[in-house]
């Protein structure tokens, strides 16, 4: 009944809106609109030319054909973590790139719009993260040097430029890509997209489509084969999943912030909430802290949930003020007297849609089992953390379960991440093909970002070899899990064997003081200590350098160096800025602030670069071809360790 | 509460033992305890325990249970006991007392196993935590993708519903207070003690360390120390700072030793040592390890070589020992010796030499 009521009210006045002068638009007052109307009677058009009205003060027409053609290597859809991880490596690996988002702000459900913590591998049974390095962890550490006041609306730029200061890559916002056009053969061929800012059809053709979009618009248009629902039990073997399938998927939710004011702060719900019934609610709701919202107010579906989004949202915003209520004026909880919100989201975080079907569907027996696939090319972590059917609305059960945790990560495969079907189509982030249970611990951003990166190279590396990502799969799987780990991301139990490396020839690496490790262990392939074993050389105290001697003479345009940045600590914004031993706010103390490097060239060493301020874990050299016999890395400082720790060094002609 | 003691070991709650020591001495103290302030210190009372030597057997000081961070807390007097080298003994409760856990319920044999446990282990992961690094994370342990909710810690650092009183008593037991008690009982000790101490493994770094405050320079410590480096090279390290504020004849002896005695990990780490020393050498120090140089590493010969141009200590006896290397059969050591002699005045015979270095290896410069 209040709905009814909501929608004639909307109704109402967006008809009255659209009747009255702009210049009338703002008086409230029936009074006042009146006197406008009696001014418009008498002059019509106002002291303006009505010409005018019809194009522009140029003599352009003011709503123009405004309808563009623009062609790419790559078109990436989507700008959430996924989609931006895959524009920036398949910009980097020399395809050029477009990236398009459909919203303002770039993040998907981390941006300020939505303001979901970026999580990952944040805790194996253990207790430890296993986190996430590669592109992902490039923007979190650049978020941490620029917005070290852990604000969303500044995260929303800070991802802004790092996207927009990347060449080979073109971002256009406020752009949806509404329907595929393909080709004869079945490929797509371009993206027909609508940027809502600027009024401009965008017809956006490429050689490689990545749907990063997490509903998967584009690809269910290009006629990929999807799937949307839980797999009965049997299909996958998964000891999880319902006997019979169904169409349930888990549901968005809507956070809300709230903040102390310093005095009593009454609250009045507005007429769409939602009356919440804690006493029916099982204690898994967890009201305690409140002051950052409540990630059970969700409601998912077994039809359309796409589809039934909006109408979902409107219901979600009516429970989220109701637990608001609950707290503000129950009389249970005093503790929020002085409390008032001061942001509640308007747009709900999406956790599962359509899953697009590639030629593997990763499921529960592949996670739980760790099963090793000759064709990984990203990892997960997080717990099997499956939200209950109905959300909000079965508040007998628990809001989420949590079926296991995860001894180590688990691998997912490139066949994953491409269609079956619609040939040039990869994908990454929740719409990968995967049964509903491998997505409840596969959605989390930061696992979908490595299948970002991922893509993003395959595509790059298609464009390249003009092949397609199943051929790329069978024929060059190896030369893609090398670049990805080239570019600081892990796959594990993979480590590198880059025969183009140069320093797999050197005849000696060392360095001038050894606290833990060895500095053999540079160039073993592994990037990260794993399984308990060391794969880094630690200095003991700074200065100090690492030095690699060839017998002969090598030719050397880039070194590269992977530093520690403490895998085992979380580095994502949290709006709680939580610090401890697994989190943190910081620039990681482990980092390497500055070093440089010097080459020895005719007996002389030579300064070839210096970095004063260092802010990434991968540390890329590049220069002038040199003739040299040996070269050191000399390391200055950290960001507040003792010592420097390095994982990998690697010189290329 | 000195005569009804009750006290944990190791996995039990045991039963209570009198203590009837009447040789204590009082110790007042200003210790730093991360969980009250980090600038302001605590006055507090260590108590040290001597044997019929009159020497130091153990100490112990009572403490609060819980530095508590959220009010929900049940404070206890417990009394904490170390050796007299400051490593942790144990935990000592008074009679009908017992630790509690969140909600008032009590540790079980289980959860004082793990507390015994926790306060063994120095490098727990408490020990970089801040107190207002724990209040606001220890209410819940829900994990949720959307929210991000958390665990505070790696869980076996600490006792579930606990982690306040593992935090403070973790602190307590490994803060400041452990380098007060060595300092102490290094005081009770002489020189000769404290040269005994140096053939006992877990005493050897104490003794060094005591030793070097004591300013015991003398040539039968150095000695002494040297042996217990030769047995135990880990000791090197702990060893520097004695050799770095050592007189020069102390030094100089105690180098030529241990660049002879030493494997070529920790020969290095003394090499490095030489080359960042405050010490006034001489050439005869140099020329003296001139004979070392054919059993160096590549890694040794490199840094040696730059001691020598640091500190410009070119000799003819370092020249002669380093011209063979132009021969050595690891080529890199050759051009190594081949880069540090081109550019220095040679004779005429070495300058043949390395121009013959030079004629047949250019292509490999």
């Amino acid at each position: 009944m209040k709905r009814r009521k909501f929608f004639k009210k909307s109704v109402k006045g967006t008809l009255g809106a659209s009747m009255i002068p702009l210049s009338g638009f703002s008086n409230p007052a029936e009074k006042t609109r009146t006197n406008y109307n009696s001014i418009n009677i008498e002059k019509p058009f106002g002291n303006t030319d009505p010409k005018q009205w019809h194009q522009m003060g140029s003599g352009k027409k003011p709503r123009p054909d405004r309808r563009k053609t623009v062609t790419y290597d790559v078109a990436v859809i989507g700008g959430g973590a996924a989609g931006m991880c895959a524009a920036i490596s398949a910009a980097r690996n020399g395809s050029k790139v477009v990236l398009i988002q459909d919203r303002p702000v770039l993040g998907g459900n981390s941006s300020s719009e939505i303001r979901v913590h970026l999580n990952g591998v944040n805790h194996l049974r253990n207790g430890l993260p296993e986190r996430e390095t590669g592109i992902i962890e490039e923007i979190l550490l650049h978020n941490r040097f620029h917005n070290p006041q852990d604000s969303y609306p500044v995260w929303d730029h800070v991802l802004y430029d790092f996207i927009t200061k990347e060449e080979n890559l073109d971002l256009k916002l406020n752009t949806t890509a509404i329907r595929a056009i393909l080709s004869d053969d079945g490929t797509i061929k371009a993206a027909y997209c609508w940027q809502l800012t600027t009024e401009t059809e965008f017809t956006i053709e490429a050689n490689m489509f990545i749907d990063c979009s997490g509903d998967g618009l584009l690809g269910a248009t290009a006629g990929a084969l999807y799937r949307t629902g839980r797999e009965a039990s049997s299909e996958f073997n998964e000891k999880y999943a319902p006997k019979e399938a169904d169409g349930w998927q888990m549901g968005s939710t809507v956070l809300l912030g709230s903040k102390d004011m310093g005095k009593p702060m009454p609250f009045e719900p507005p007429h769409f909430t939602l009356k919440y019934d804690a006493e029916k609610s099982h204690k898994g709701r967890q009201l305690k802290p409140f002051e950052l919202g409540f990630w059970w107010v969700e409601l998912g579906s077994d039809e359309d949930i796409i589809g039934e989004f909006e109408d979902n949202k409107h219901k979600l915003l009516g429970y989220a003020y109701g637990v608001w209520d609950y707290m503000k004026n129950s009389g249970k909880f005093p503790e929020t007297e002085n409390y008032a919100l001061d942001w509640v989201s308007s747009l709900p975080g999406k956790r599962e849609s359509r899953r697009f079907i590639g030629d593997y569907v990763l499921s529960e027996p592949d996670l739980i089992g760790n099963k090793q696939f000759d064709d990984a090319v990203a990892f997960g972590g997080w717990s099997l953390d499956e939200h209950n059917p109905g959300g909000i609305e079965n508040l007998s059960e628990p809001p989420s379960y949590f079926h296991e945790d995860f001894e180590e990560p688990y691998q997912i495969p490139f066949r994953s991440l491409y269609s079956k079907n619609v040939p040039n189509l990869l994908f990454a982030g929740r719409n990968i093909s995967q049964t509903h249970i491998a997505l409840s611990s596969s959605r989390i951003m930061a696992t979908c970002a490595l299948e970002g990166q991922a893509v993003g190279t395959a595509a790059a590396l298609c464009v390249k070899k003009k092949i397609l990502p199943r051929t790329l799969g069978e024929n060059h799987i190896n030369e893609l899990q090398e670049q990805l780990i080239r570019d600081d991301a892990f796959i594990p139990n993979r480590p590198a064997n880059d025969s183009t490396d140069l320093l797999k020839s050197a005849a000696l690496i060392f360095g001038s003081s050894t606290s833990s490790g060895d500095a053999k262990q540079l160039k073993d392939g592994w990037s990260r200590d794993y399984h308990d074993k060391k794969h880094h050389w630690q200095s003991d105290g700074l200065p100090a350098h690492v030095q690699v001697e060839w017998e002969d003479r090598v030719s050397i345009s880039n070194l590269e160096i992977k530093c520690d940045t403490n895998v085992k600590r979380n580095l994502m914004l949290r709006r709680d800025s939580l610090e401890n031993d697994i989190y943190t706010t910081k620039i990681p103390k482990e980092m390497l602030q500055s070093l440089d490097i010097q080459a020895r060239i005719n007996g002389k060493w030579v300064n070839i670069e210096t970095i004063d301020k260092n802010k990434t874990r991968l540390i890329k050299f590049n220069f002038d071809t040199i003739e040299t016999t040996a070269i050191r890395i000399n390391l200055k400082s950290t960001y507040g360790a003792e010592h420097a720790k390095l994982f990998e060094v690697r010189c290329y002609s | 509460m000195k005569n009804l003691l009750h006290f944990i070991t190791s996995a039990c709650l045991c039963l209570w033992v009198g203590f009837n020591s009447t040789d204590e001495i009082k110790h007042s103290l200003q210790i730093i305890h991360k969980g009250i302030s980090l600038t302001k210190p605590v006055i507090c009372t260590l108590v040290e325990v001597t044997n019929d030597n009159t020497l130091p057997h153990e100490f112990y000081m009572d403490v609060e249970s819980v530095v508590c961070g959220d009010n929900q807390c049940k404070i206890d007097v417990v009394r904490i006991y170390w050796d007299e080298l400051g490593r942790f003994n144990k935990l000592v409760l008074p009679k009908d007392v017992h630790l509690e856990k969140a909600e008032g319920i009590s540790f079980t044999d289980t959860d004082y196993k793990k507390l015994n446990d926790i306060l063994k282990n120095e490098d727990s992961p408490l020990q970089d935590v801040f107190k207002d690094e724990i209040v606001g994370t220890v209410g819940g342990e829900g994990v949720d993708a959307m929210s991000g909710e958390t665990i505070l810690l790696e869980k076996s650092a600490y006792v579930k519903g606990a982690v306040w009183t593992c935090y403070s008593l973790w602190h307590w037991v490994h803060g400041d207070i452990k380098q007060h008690i060595k300092d102490i009982t290094g005081k009770s000790y002489s020189k000769q003690d404290l040269r005994l101490l140096l053939e006992q493994k877990d005493y050897q770094a104490f003794a060094i360390e005591q030793l070097t405050k004591k300013e015991d320079y003398s040539k039968q410590t150095a000695r002494a120390i040297l042996n217990a480096i030769e047995t135990n090279p880990s000791l090197l390290k702990s060893s520097l700072p004695y050799w770095e504020n050592a007189p020069k004849s102390i030094y100089v002896f105690g180098s030529e030793k241990l660049l002879s005695m030493l494997k070529p990990t920790n020969r290095m780490l003394f090499l490095t040592s030489i080359l960042q020393t405050q010490q006034e050498l001489s050439p005869d120090f140099f020329n003296q390890l001139s004979p070392l140089i054919s059993k160096f590493t590549y890694q040794e010969i490199d840094i040696f070589l730059n001691i020598l141009k640091e500190k410009q200590m070119i000799t003819n006896n370092i020249i002669q020992s380093l011209v063979p290397l132009l021969k050595a059969e690891n080529f890199i050591i050759s051009r190594r010796a081949y880069y540090f002699l081109e550019g220095i005045d040679l004779s005429k015979e070495n300058e043949r030499k390395t121009s013959d270095f030079f004629e047949k290896w250019k292509d490999r410069l």
